[in-house]
């Protein structure tokens, strides 16, 4: 069966097409560059007026495990006020913030999306993460295991182990938990906030272990590279939301020392202490560094205004975030020697100078960072704002007139401390289809999707063009997963399930043997029964799971 | 292939039946016979010993085939205005075959243990608070403060598990751990032989508010007039309240008792809060037991796919929650309601309430007796031993794989809906 995209813009950044009119070809769920003599085209979709682009990718994006469960248990009044009833296809539910899993699928769907990534998944808890994913139809999933607050590695850098068992115990992680990339939240900071430290800077040791966030990020991020996993350090860094840690970022880039990093919602990261209020933006110098530094990648985590929640493992600074909990309430755990969570309502409001400050922080990151292929655009949904508001940060983006518009209406003093107004640089489709297609496919080494050459997996959405981004991409005419059609006008037409993506580097198993005895000693569960199973994941064909390649290691 | 040696196999168990879900079970399998031969407690036991592998069907109390049943069952649903899946004594993958019949046909859903469940979600969804884990508590505390006893005796494994575990990443945290106990003076023969420094203070789990109260007070640095409270001598109360604020990491712990009792909200938010005031200067935690009976699991699977905890309705076409109004009971009694699918895969004890007048089906375990005869009993396996699982922990960060220990040909909650569900959905 073979269905034939006639007449399309292409916007594939991947293959050098920029709006290039062209035909594209699906079979048997994959783009062929065209077909054979004899074959048939089944259907024919003449898109002339309109705009191609491979399915987009959500690189970080909080839409399942246990601390979103947590926080729809805390924050019901984000599904009173925005209830999505059952349809003949689709399952009730709804919510912005912490939607139910089956909307969040049909929301990014509806958008155009076809991938999401689920950064903060921890072993203790990744049966649940992969559970939460396989009931969020639609789209691929994965997830990044969370390392470097749990006490069996702080112990065994503690003790100055050899890298060799650091880095099997990496690939083992990222095995049991069935994940696609590792991520560091707070490195070090959540397991001390265990025992009471209240900040934890990047040279500042564990009180316990005395191991400091500097080394837990050189260690994991080593031990990716060697184990020649795909996707750098997912990095949370040290100090969120902390002014003045802009010097903690810069410092958390050269660290690095050229190893590859992607700094996660840096928006967050990025605030210096000048002005009267000693709130300023750190933007520029943020800009600077990634530019400078090719190991570097980032994605913002935009914050716009609203209600929303913040779910994070970094209980240490969401404790400390728990006073300005809107509405007044927020829920912290310490979870299994292994991370934590925090869950904190909190609205963002335009005539906050500190909020509307955050809001240009953010988008002049996106403005200075010069390469789109080191940049991503997220919300770090929830905590920026909802992923539904990616149509209008796309148009905030696009649109020099209307983000000025918009910086008008802010907290003037804030708009007076940003240099947002005197940025003229519009974002081109070519931009925004590497930042939320290509790159982030390249980023976690996902060969066949984020383009349209032949051989890609037909993940692909079409857009109407119109003038204004912000409805183009909030309602796409088409979209196609693994090449059958799912939404049309902006609504889904058919319900698919998605695949889930992991990594499995090679590794020496006897690991396994000082893990069982430390399971034993310490755990409150056999180490055999918190590993997810390929079964669990696929459940009775419902799931699938593509393994990606790993390249080849720099192990010594 | 039949083993014609009849040797019982021994295999490693998961334990269904509370919500601590102890995974180092040994059963020793002889045909469909099975017997606990490693570490156990007394309600393992009896869950592992209840039950038959009767698989016959009652349609108004006579037997019927499977697909009589089914059939039955499904007409039921079909004609049924408003469903109420009640028990959800179930798994995961039950509950969630739960939600998608609930769901598809605008009925509701609670928990048999929903009145505890509706407070605890209560009090997050006002309050928030924070918590703890299994493995936290056992190797990070050094001061544990049980509220009532259902954490004690022969029915948990909790102190074992977590009051006096063989080992910790902290041992000084172990040598220095105390245990408080401030539950009613029936406690007194669980406490025997515990083995870190215990100290019993009887309270009637009537005067935990006041308790709680009176410990935050004194926290806060307040001098009480009252020499007693609640029983308990005002010093002794002081002493509690300097050891939480001493402690480098102390958990308060309560269970279904405590959330139970007269006032249980107020108690457990003044705990909630006393949590809270302690955090400013020091770390400590709370940890709420019970979730068994798949409780947890049943209301984190209707929290992600329905974005509401347990009683929730889909009647007006998505997910609204009222703790009150949408309990099994009220609605049956109001006349909402017009079926109860019962669901109880756990004990065989565990039938819909005699006193609710309603057409019901039940997918009960195996081996159930009834006072009142339901429409339709279609017998099922427990998860865990007649057929694999998943269940989520009581401290609802953790969930566990149960695998089958025999093969009984019951079927699971899951496949069961699943063929009604066939019949009656589009």
């Amino acid at each position: 069966m073979i269905i034939k995209l006639a007449n399309a813009k292409v916007y594939d950044p991947v293959h050098g097409a920029s709006g290039d009119v062209r035909d594209l070809y699906i079979r048997d769920g994959r783009l062929i560059a065209t077909p054979g003599p004899d074959e048939r085209i089944d259907t024919t979709h003449d898109l002339s007026g309109c705009i191609v682009m491979a399915g987009a990718i959500d690189i970080h994006t909080h839409i399942g495990g246990g601390k979103v469960n947590l926080g729809r248990l805390l924050l019901g009044e984000d599904h009173r006020h925005d209830m999505a009833a059952r349809t003949a296809l689709k399952r009730s539910g709804g919510g912005l913030a912490t939607p139910s899993t089956f909307t969040a699928g049909y929301r990014y769907a509806e958008m155009g999306y076809t991938a999401c990534f689920e950064p903060a998944m921890m072993l203790a808890n990744a049966r649940q993460t992969h559970l939460e994913m396989a009931d969020t139809p639609m789209v691929d999933k994965g997830a990044y295991v969370l390392l470097g607050n749990d006490d069996f590695l702080l112990q065994l850098m503690a003790k100055g182990a050899d890298p060799r068992v650091i880095r099997d115990y990496v690939a083992w992680t990222l095995h049991s938990a069935q994940a696609l990339a590792v991520k560091v939240v707070n490195p070090g900071g959540i397991n001390a906030f265990k025992f009471n430290q209240r900040r934890l800077d990047l040279d500042e040791p564990n009180a316990h272990y005395g191991v400091t966030p500097r080394q837990i990020l050189h260690t994991l991020s080593r031990a990716l590279v060697e184990l020649g996993v795909p996707h750098p350090l997912h990095v949370h860094g040290c100090n969120l939301g902390v002014p003045g840690n802009i010097e903690t970022t810069l410092a958390t880039i050269a660290g690095a020392e050229g190893l590859p990093m992607h700094l996660t919602h840096v928006q967050f990261h990025s605030y210096g202490t000048e002005g009267d209020r000693r709130f300023s933006s750190g933007a520029a110098r943020l800009a600077e560094a990634v530019n400078a530094n090719p190991n570097i990648s980032v994605d913002v985590g935009q914050i716009l205004f609203g209600q929303t929640l913040t779910i994070s493992g970094d209980t240490m600074r969401q404790y400390a975030g728990c006073d300005h909990a809107h509405p007044k309430k927020w829920a912290l755990m310490d979870i299994e020697c292994d991370a934590g969570c925090g869950a904190v309502p909190f609205r963002y409001r335009d005539k906050s100078f500190v909020n509307a400050l955050q809001w240009a922080i953010g988008l002049e990151i996106f403005l200075q960072v010069d390469d789109p292929w080191r940049i991503f655009l997220t919300t770090d949904h929830p905590n920026g704002a909802p992923f539904t508001s990616y149509p209008h940060l796309i148009r905030l983006l696009m649109d020099r007139n209307y983000r000025n518009e918009a910086l008008s209406l802010i907290n003037p003093e804030a708009a007076a401390y940003s240099n947002l107004a005197s940025i003229d640089r519009e974002y081109s489709l070519d931009e925004i289809a590497i930042m939320t297609r290509a790159a982030p496919a390249r980023s976690l080494g996902l060969h066949d999707r984020g383009h349209l050459g032949p051989g890609a997996a037909a993940d692909i959405t079409v857009y109407r063009e119109q003038g204004n981004p912000e409805a183009m991409f909030g309602r796409p005419a088409l979209v196609f997963k693994d090449g059958q059609l799912i939404v049309r006008d902006g609504e889904i037409v058919q319900v698919v399930h998605g695949s889930t993506h992991v990594v499995r580097p090679e590794f020496d198993p006897g690991i396994e043997r000082d893990l069982s005895d430390w399971y034993q000693r310490y755990a409150s569960y056999a180490m055999e029964n918190i590993r997810v199973t390929d079964e669990e994941i696929e459940d009775e064909g419902r799931g699938g799971i593509h393994v990606q390649a790993c390249r080849d290691g720099e192990a010594t | 292939m039949i083993d014609s040696t009849h040797q019982p196999v021994s295999r490693n168990a998961v334990c269904p039946f509370c919500s601590l879900l102890c995974d180092d079970l040994r059963v020793a399998v002889d045909g469909q016979a099975l017997t606990l031969t490693g570490p156990s407690c007394g309600r393992a036991r009896a869950g592992f010993a209840d039950g038959s592998i009767e698989d016959v069907p009652l349609v108004a109390g006579v037997q019927a085939s499977a697909q009589q049943a089914i059939e039955r069952a499904a007409a039921l649903l079909a004609g049924s205005r408003h469903p109420v899946f009640g028990g959800l004594a179930t798994d995961i993958d039950g509950m969630r075959t739960v939600m998608m019949l609930a769901d598809r046909c605008g009925g509701s859903v609670d928990h048999m243990d929903g009145d505890t469940l509706a407070r605890k979600n209560g009090l997050l969804a006002t309050r928030g608070g924070i918590s703890t884990t299994l493995a936290e508590v056992a190797n990070r505390a050094d001061l544990i403060v049980l509220f009532g006893e259902d954490a004690l005796g022969e029915g948990s494994r909790f102190v074992e598990r977590c009051v006096t575990p063989g080992d910790s990443l902290h041992p000084e945290r172990l040598a220095a751990r105390e245990l408080v106990v401030l539950a009613p003076q029936s406690a007194t023969r669980a406490l025997k032989g515990i083995s870190v420094p215990t100290r019993h203070l009887p309270m009637a789990m009537s005067g935990a508010a006041e308790v709680a109260s009176a410990l935050r007070a004194l926290l806060a640095g307040r001098t009480l007039a009252a020499r007693a409270v609640a029983g308990i001598r005002t010093t002794d109360l002081a002493e509690v309240a300097a050891r939480l604020a001493a402690a480098r990491y102390a958990v308060v712990v309560w269970g279904k008792d405590l959330s139970s009792a007269p006032h249980s909200e107020v108690a457990m938010e003044l705990l909630n809060e006393l949590l809270k005031d302690l955090n400013r200067s020091t770390r400590a935690a709370g940890l709420v037991l019970g979730g068994g009976d798949g409780a947890a699991s049943a209301n984190a699977v209707c929290a992600w796919q329905a974005g509401y905890g347990l009683r929730t309705s889909f009647a007006s076409g998505g997910p609204e929650h009222d703790p009150t109004r949408f309990s099994a009971r009220q609605l049956i009694e109001d006349g909402t309601a017009d079926l109860l699918v019962w669901i109880s895969a756990y004990a065989t004890r565990q039938t819909p309430p005699a006193d609710l007048d309603c057409p019901t089906i039940v997918l009960g375990r195996s081996g159930m007796r009834f006072d009142v005869v339901p429409d339709i009993y279609i017998p099922v396996g427990t998860p865990g031993i007649d057929h694999p699982g998943r269940l989520i922990r009581a401290d609802s960060s953790v969930s566990l794989p149960l695998p089958a220990l025999r093969e009984s040909g019951l079927s699971s909650v899951r496949q069961v809906l699943g063929q009604i569900a066939a019949l009656v959905l589009p």
